[in-house]
């Protein structure tokens, strides 16, 4: 970010190249749709498998009687108290880690090696610790968001340029203005690609809880559709999944450039 | 020359083993312009900082207003070779930071700021980010963001070295219209030979290990200097004397 | 005052290791002093998990083949997906039409949480160790994918040229430039699948339950009570982790002294 003296006013080729919308694009996902509907009428078993159109039935069903509704009401609360719990949490162990050098010394390690573990492995000691209920799986997507919030965020607070530093000094700035003219500015960036990590990643922690601790929302319909074989509906709510995980990602985005309109 | 603006006594400054400098005296009078010239890792860049109180020095003073600086102080002000400029300001809240932060009112300093702008050349980008501007715009907003604070004494750090050759050519040239219009004291730290003698009324040339003060060269070329200065005979004689002394200092330091 | 307005205050390398034991024994301390407080008395503490290392290491007979299944179909996961996903990557970086036609479905995949396809496979597969292959597949290739196409769409142009200009076939601007230049970028989608990866595997060996890999012995472990001992167990995923994310780059680093990481 201390790219203040290169001149860049190119809008960002890399974003376009991955938001592709024209021929290509529609090709492939005709391709994609029709092969599905083949597939799903002439080839694969209608137990395991259901065509398109029966999976719009299915997810249009689901509309109608208000199951998707509720259960996507259930896993929504689930996620905003364990994401702002584990984002909260994340942003000041950050801040700390990585402004004051003693608490970095101690705590990093640990962050580090946590880090490297799979989130998941949580799961069975807050099972049999705490058992079911709101407040465990809350814990679950809380553990799943921190890590990169914190991580990012640590970053972020090193990345501070020290010229920038030197510069609020040399003008005399007190501790306080700086950190609103410097610290907190250059670590907003990160911090937002952080959240926004951590926004997809407490999306899977709200499935993984519903899936493994006692089951609901989003989790409890899948796990009941896979057992009833309603493939229809499976493959709807899998798809579902996907949609929004898609539009997180894009809110995400948005959100890290809304943060900074001043990088190019 | 009556009283200096700026005295620096007897300065020295280590870095563990290593001695930067050593020794160094000089003084800055009001509307004079020192220039500092010498081999890379002479500490020309290290001096400076001890002027603005950035670092302070082992030994000797710096003194200003016949009081010694330890810190930085409202009446000196520092240009960036690298600008340093915040990417998250626009070029107008850039300029006003140094007035807002010795609490200035925000509105207020943006009007000072205006001014300043314009001198600088930069009316009509006030709202851009420095990303959108060219390197010589970006160094202009960062001499009016020093100017806007009135200083007394401007510390330039090698404040075109990261400018291509024309756009350093027209900036030393702009700085020096804006200097005639407003005459501070300045301490012009460069790498170029011919940008120390067009600007300087004196010229330092550091040496030596660790360095010292090897010569100090008057320059005596008449103002308001342009570029006719630089195609006289006498701006010529000039370089090619202070080129000679740096080509020397360089093959004793090496 | 001191944090901001000077550079960051370094600690010295001795101060560094006097905090780092320093927090370890109070985080111990803390936490051996409020388990038996605050806590239920099967809860894993500082003493105990020490004292179970040896005993899950050396004695239990479960954890290395255990170890061994569930890591085994990581790495025929992650060897599958590297070749694919650096296949699909590059074809994608080179064919931007192509690009386009198949991101819905990269993006697609990679947005998807994987536990919400576990019953697919599942139910497909069967509640064995094939689904926890396809799981791990569907969990690394994306990354590898993706990284592989910023990778390809990043070479720059200059190296292109340069090497046309010598008369390089095409089989040489692969192997060596096109390549190459993006291993910075394969190196980062490696260090992102290969954690999804590890992920994606105990998320399975969870939920279908019925296999003996690693995360069905901590499941059994932490539902027996044996915290102790399941904790010690999650730490060999951690070491395993910590080696995929460090070791492989510092492997890389070795091997390709030129490498520097584009971050």
């Amino acid at each position: 970010m201390s790219r203040s003296h290169t001149r860049t006013e190119n809008p960002s080729t890399a974003r376009s190249a991955r938001r592709p919308r024209n021929v290509p694009l529609l090709v492939g996902l005709t391709v994609g749709a029709v092969l599905w509907e083949v597939a799903g009428r002439f080839w694969l078993d209608p137990i395991f498998f259901a065509p398109l159109s029966r999976t719009a039935l299915g997810f249009l069903e689901m509309v109608r009687t208000g199951e998707l509704v509720e259960a996507l009401f259930e896993s929504l609360q689930l996620f905003v108290i364990g994401f702002s719990s584990g984002a909260a949490a994340g942003l000041l162990l950050g801040v700390l880690i990585g402004r004051v050098a003693a608490i970095g010394a101690a705590l990093e390690d640990y962050v580090t090696i946590l880090y490297v573990t799979p989130p998941i492995a949580l799961v069975p000691f807050i099972l049999s610790i705490l058992g079911f209920g709101v407040g465990p799986k809350s814990i679950i997507v809380a553990w799943f968001v921190f890590f990169p919030v914190c991580i990012t965020t640590i970053e972020g607070v090193r990345a501070v340029s020290p010229r920038l530093l030197e510069v609020s000094r040399s003008f005399g700035s007190g501790e306080l203005r700086t950190w609103r003219d410097v610290v907190i500015p250059s670590t907003v960036p990160y911090a937002m690609s952080g959240i926004r990590q951590g926004i997809a990643l407490g999306f899977v922690g709200v499935v993984a809880a519903e899936f493994l601790l006692d089951a609901s929302g989003i989790g409890l319909l899948l796990r009941s559709f896979s057992r009833l074989y309603r493939m229809d509906k499976l493959l709807a709510a899998v798809l579902l999944m996907t949609a929004l995980g898609l539009l997180i990602m894009a809110l995400g985005r948005l959100a890290e450039r809304r943060f900074a309109p001043w990088r190019q | 020359m009556t009283t200096p603006r700026i005295r620096v006594e007897n300065l020295t400054k280590h870095y563990g083993d290593l001695c930067v400098f050593d020794d160094i005296s000089f003084e800055i009078g009001a509307s004079e312009i020192v220039s500092v010239v010498g081999p890379s890792g002479c500490g020309k860049t290290t001096l400076l900082r001890c002027l603005n109180g950035l670092i302070t020095a082992d030994s000797g003073r710096v003194v200003f207003d016949g009081a010694d600086v330890t810190a930085p102080i409202p009446g000196i002000a520092i240009v960036f070779q690298d600008f340093g400029l915040f990417p998250w300001k626009t070029v107008i809240d850039n300029v006003a930071y140094g007035l807002t932060v010795r609490g200035t009112k925000r509105s207020e300093a943006r009007r000072t700021a205006k001014e300043y702008v314009k001198l600088a050349a930069l009316e009509g980008f006030e709202d851009r980010f420095p990303h959108q501007l060219s390197g010589g715009m970006q160094q202009r907003a960062g001499l009016a963001r020093a100017l806007a604070t009135e200083p007394k004494v401007l510390l330039m750090d090698e404040p075109f070295g990261a400018l291509d050759a024309q756009t350093r050519e027209l900036m030393q040239f702009e700085l020096l219209q804006i200097w005639d219009r407003n005459p501070i004291s300045m301490l012009f730290v460069t790498h170029g030979i011919d940008e120390a003698v067009l600007m300087g009324d004196r010229v330092i040339v550091l040496g030596g290990k660790p360095s010292g003060i090897h010569e100090v060269i008057d320059v005596p070329l008449p103002r308001p200097r342009d570029a006719r200065t630089v195609a006289s005979p006498e701006f010529q004689e000039l370089r090619a004397r202070v080129w000679d002394l740096v080509m020397t200092v360089r093959r004793n330091t090496i | 005052m001191a944090a901001v307005t000077r550079p960051r205050t370094e600690l010295s390398r001795g101060g560094r290791a006097a905090s780092r034991i320093i927090t370890l024994g109070a985080i111990a301390a803390i936490w051996q002093y409020s388990v038996p407080r605050f806590g239920r008395d099967f809860m894993a503490t500082p003493f105990g998990i020490a004292r179970a290392v040896p005993e899950v290491l050396l004695q239990d007979a479960r954890v290395w083949p255990g170890a061994a299944e569930t890591f085994g179909v990581v790495a025929r996961g992650m060897g599958f997906a590297i070749v694919a996903g650096t296949l699909i990557g590059l074809a994608m970086g080179r064919m931007p039409g192509l690009a386009k036609a198949v991101a819905p479905y990269v993006n697609g995949s990679y947005a998807t949480p994987m536990i919400a396809v576990l019953p697919l496979f599942t139910l497909w597969l069967g509640f064995n160790t094939s689904a926890t292959f396809a799981l791990v597949v569907f969990a690394a290739v994306p990354p590898m994918a993706v990284s592989a196409w910023d990778g390809a769409a990043s070479v720059p142009q200059r190296y292109l040229e340069v090497a046309r200009s010598f008369g390089a076939r095409r089989r040489d601007i692969w192997f060596g430039v096109a390549i190459p230049a993006s291993l910075p970028y394969l190196l980062a989608g490696f260090r992102l699948a290969s954690g999804r990866a590890l992920s994606a595997v105990v998320i399975a060996e969870f939920l279908i339950g019925t296999g003996n890999g690693l995360g069905n012995h901590v499941m059994r472990l932490a539902q027996t009570f044996k915290h102790d001992q399941a904790v010690v167990a999650v730490l060999i995923l951690t070491a395993v982790g910590l080696f995929l994310a460090v070791g492989v780059e510092a492997i890389t680093r070795r091997v390709f002294p030129w490498f520097r990481r584009t971050t």
